[in-house]
């Protein structure tokens, strides 16, 4: 199916903790998987006094409430779907944008028959759908708010996926921020600070 | 009365020696001495953070070793196992004091603006960066094993042909790396085939439009 533009935009939202630190980033593409906008934030290495007042509760603070808002609200175009790879700001970024929002696991699922398929799984609001003939099923949780419009919202993505592959922006965005660790001291032409407030 | 008393504890005694009993007395709880109790546990005080809305507040009044609080999103309020007291004492100036196993220590310090955070565009960096495409022959030769693709090695999907600026096969990670162009225009997608042709003994990269010739793989690979 031919396309007439590419201006169905798609979020990627991606985060990463370890030892300490806590960093996210959004990338928004057109739907043949090219950028359009690009957010990081610098990496969060939490104080000892915030460590003893948030306790446990730390990572989910640092990554839902600072992270998350401080990503969205930058943000300088809005997707028509957001995709996360994991559960920890699937809601979180749902609830924060009240745009459908998909969380993704490919991998380990077997094909469906044919490219189009949603089958519905016994836990809630988890569908296998399968967007590509070469491909494994992949499994999708909805919002329980959107899964009335599951074959709405799967529909666009099997637009998208006959441009592009779906799931490959997020691997995109961790060489992206790898890449930006390691010279942070080499700014780009365009990169923009931008101080929220 | 004492003569009386003694003459009863020494046959309670005797009669314990030599014929094995012992001796009940009956009484009520009330005249029992009420044993003095006393609350060592503290009255923690709980303040709510300023992102927080919804508090549950749960602790044993018995052994109130620790203190565990419950917000929107789980807060715990303690350290590594020691027994912690919390009391919060104002927002603008947090101060922390707590009682780990026997001393008392004091935290104080100032809640960073996290609100402040640096977020940063990079887009320029995201340019330079190539998609990847993974190798999808093993699929086509599981998916579709009566047609005859013996001369392909690799297979990558979807592709905008238009909009590819330079590829570069990754031969370790068996996957295919596309730098695009983000000014040119055209949406239309391509299969691209690393194949043999029969008779030949070079590689040869073909393009394929999405669609248009997949029954030559059986059908409805795009």
């Amino acid at each position: 199916m031919a396309h007439s533009s590419g201006n169905l935009l798609l979020g990627y939202i991606y985060e990463e903790h370890a030892q300490d630190v806590y960093r996210g980033a959004l990338l928004v593409t057109d739907s043949r998987g090219i950028p359009k906008d690009f957010r990081y934030t610098e990496p969060i290495r939490p104080s000892r006094l915030e460590k003893v007042l948030y306790g446990n509760a730390l990572g989910a603070y640092l990554l839902e409430e600072v992270i998350l808002g401080a990503l969205v609200d930058a943000l300088s175009v809005s997707p028509a779907l957001w995709l996360c790879e994991r559960k920890s700001l699937f809601l979180p970024l749902y609830k924060k944008s009240r745009i459908p929002t998909f969380l993704l696991h490919q991998g380990g699922h077997a094909p469906l028959d044919h490219v189009g398929e949603i089958q519905p799984q016994p836990q809630e609001n988890i569908f296998l759908v399968q967007l590509y003939a070469l491909s494994d099923a992949l499994r999708i949780e909805v919002p329980e708010q959107e899964t009335s419009k599951m074959e709405q919202h799967v529909a666009l993505l099997l637009e998208v996926a006959e441009t592009m592959d779906v799931m490959e922006p997020f691997g995109r965005i961790a060489t992206a921020l790898a890449a930006v660790e390691e010279s942070p001291s080499e700014p780009s032409r365009n990169e923009k600070l931008s101080n929220l407030s | 009365m004492k003569n009386s008393q003694t003459f009863h504890d020494v046959r309670a005694v005797l009669s314990r020696l030599f014929m094995g009993r012992i001796s009940v007395r009956g009484g009520n709880f009330q005249e029992l001495r009420q044993a003095g109790v006393r609350r060592n546990a503290r009255n923690p005080r709980v303040y709510s953070l300023p992102s927080r809305k919804e508090e549950e507040f749960v602790y044993t009044s018995i052994s109130p070793s620790s203190v565990e609080c419950r917000s929107s999103s789980v807060l715990l309020l303690y350290r590594e196992g020691c027994p912690v007291h919390v009391g919060l004492q104002a927002m603008e100036r947090p101060q922390v004091t707590y009682v780990p196993c026997g001393f008392s220590p004091t935290l104080r310090g100032n809640l960073l603006q996290r609100k402040k955070m640096k977020v940063l565009a990079a887009l320029d960096r995201m340019y330079a960066l190539p998609q990847k495409r993974n190798n999808l022959v093993g699929y086509l030769k599981n998916r579709f094993p009566g047609t005859p693709k013996a001369g392909i090695f690799a297979f990558f999907s979807p592709l905008i042909r238009s909009c590819v600026r330079k590829t570069a096969l990754d031969k370790n990670a068996g996957t295919l790396d596309v730098w695009m162009e983000p000014r040119k225009a055209g949406m239309r997608s391509y299969h691209l085939l690393l194949m043999k042709t029969p008779g030949e003994t070079k590689l040869r990269w073909v393009w394929i439009e999405a669609g248009k010739n997949d029954n030559i793989f059986g059908g409805g690979v795009g």
